[in-house]
């Protein structure tokens, strides 16, 4: 008598909907006003602008430095890429909101783009088309500002809608 | 069997509606450092009263008098007094000074020349100057201002025709 036997495997995914964020060096990395980030390509990056003073200018070329005045001050600013991408949604497009790891000194204003950083989330676009995108950090200092480190933390987070 | 295979794809798209009902979020962090340090710098400006700087707008100017005498005309933003013994010819000129990285009120202004004067006299404001540092100014307090001086030559009827030069430097010390 033939003998025979069967089986199967019953196969079930859960599939979820994600995005995911990035930092990316800018095209135009390494000229004035984009400075490399380093550990490009991930999600948590370094970005030093150098050492600066409001007479002397910045240590690094790739820095943009600016003297301002009314008050007296100076800024530095480098740009860089912020790459959203989306998988398994029907999500049109994505908020994003921007905040600071702690409160900067007195005198001393962060911002992406136009929009000044604080420790509360501070919504960047309300609708950003998924891809990649160029952002501005720029650093404003009055030069009443005691020389030494000035370090942030800037939380990028991307919501979809 | 048939209500069974019902029952899996009803479940599977209840997993799926409640995934795709779920927000979705990323984030990221920039890790920023700028070290802010402190510096004071110097520029020259022209007046716009005074003989026009080379190199205005920057710690390296020139100011060219011209072709001066005691009795024929002089150029344009040059003033000149005599005496009965000799001339002397001015300009105004401005100085901007700024600085960062310290609460400084004040800064002090100090000229020398770079080389003996001989017979002739040179002034910064009311100040005669030497190959010494001299103060002009203790205690200005007009940072990121063009702050108007005057810088004055006097020659002697006595001294020779021909060219004459020299460097004023000036050093500005925070306070």
């Amino acid at each position: 008598m033939a003998q025979n036997a069967s089986a199967k495997i019953a196969v079930t995914v859960n599939l979820q909907s994600s995005i995911s964020l990035v930092f990316q060096n800018n095209a135009a990395v390494g000229s004035v006003g984009f400075c490399p980030l380093t550990n490009a390509g991930t999600n948590n990056v370094d970005l030093d602008l150098g050492t600066a003073s409001r007479a002397g200018g910045d240590s690094l070329t790739c820095v943009a430095f600016a003297r301002l005045t009314g008050p007296a001050r100076y800024e530095v600013s480098s740009s860089f890429d912020v790459q959203v991408q989306k998988a398994n949604t029907a999500s049109a497009n994505y908020r994003l909101a921007v905040s600071l790891s702690s409160a900067p000194p007195a005198n001393v204003v962060w911002l992406l783009n136009a929009t000044t950083l604080t420790t509360a989330a501070q919504t960047i676009s309300a609708a950003a088309a998924y891809g990649r995108v160029t952002e501005a950090l720029h650093v404003q200092v009055r030069n009443t500002v005691a020389a030494g480190a000035l370090f942030e933390t800037i939380t990028f987070t991307a919501n979809a809608n | 069997m048939t209500k069974r295979i019902a029952n899996s794809v009803w479940l599977m798209a209840l997993l799926l509606a409640a995934s795709a009902a779920m927000a979705q979020s990323a984030t990221g962090v920039v890790n920023a450092t700028l070290i802010n340090r402190s510096g004071i710098e110097i520029t020259f400006d022209t007046n716009a009263s005074g003989v026009v700087l080379g190199g205005s707008g920057s710690p390296a100017a020139t100011l060219a008098f011209g072709n001066i005498s005691a009795f024929q005309a002089v150029g344009a933003g040059i003033t000149r007094t005599t005496t009965a013994t000799t001339f002397t010819v001015s300009s105004p000129f401005n100085v901007f000074v700024t600085v960062g990285g310290v609460n400084s009120p004040s800064y002090r202004l100090q000229a020398a020349l770079q080389a003996a004067p001989g017979v002739y006299t040179y002034k910064v404001d009311a100040i005669t100057l030497t190959t010494a540092n001299q103060t002009i100014v203790a205690a200005d307090t007009h940072y990121d201002l063009d702050v108007q001086h005057t810088l004055f030559l006097t020659v002697p009827f006595t001294a020779p025709a021909g060219a004459v030069s020299n460097t004023v430097n000036f050093t500005v010390t925070a306070n």
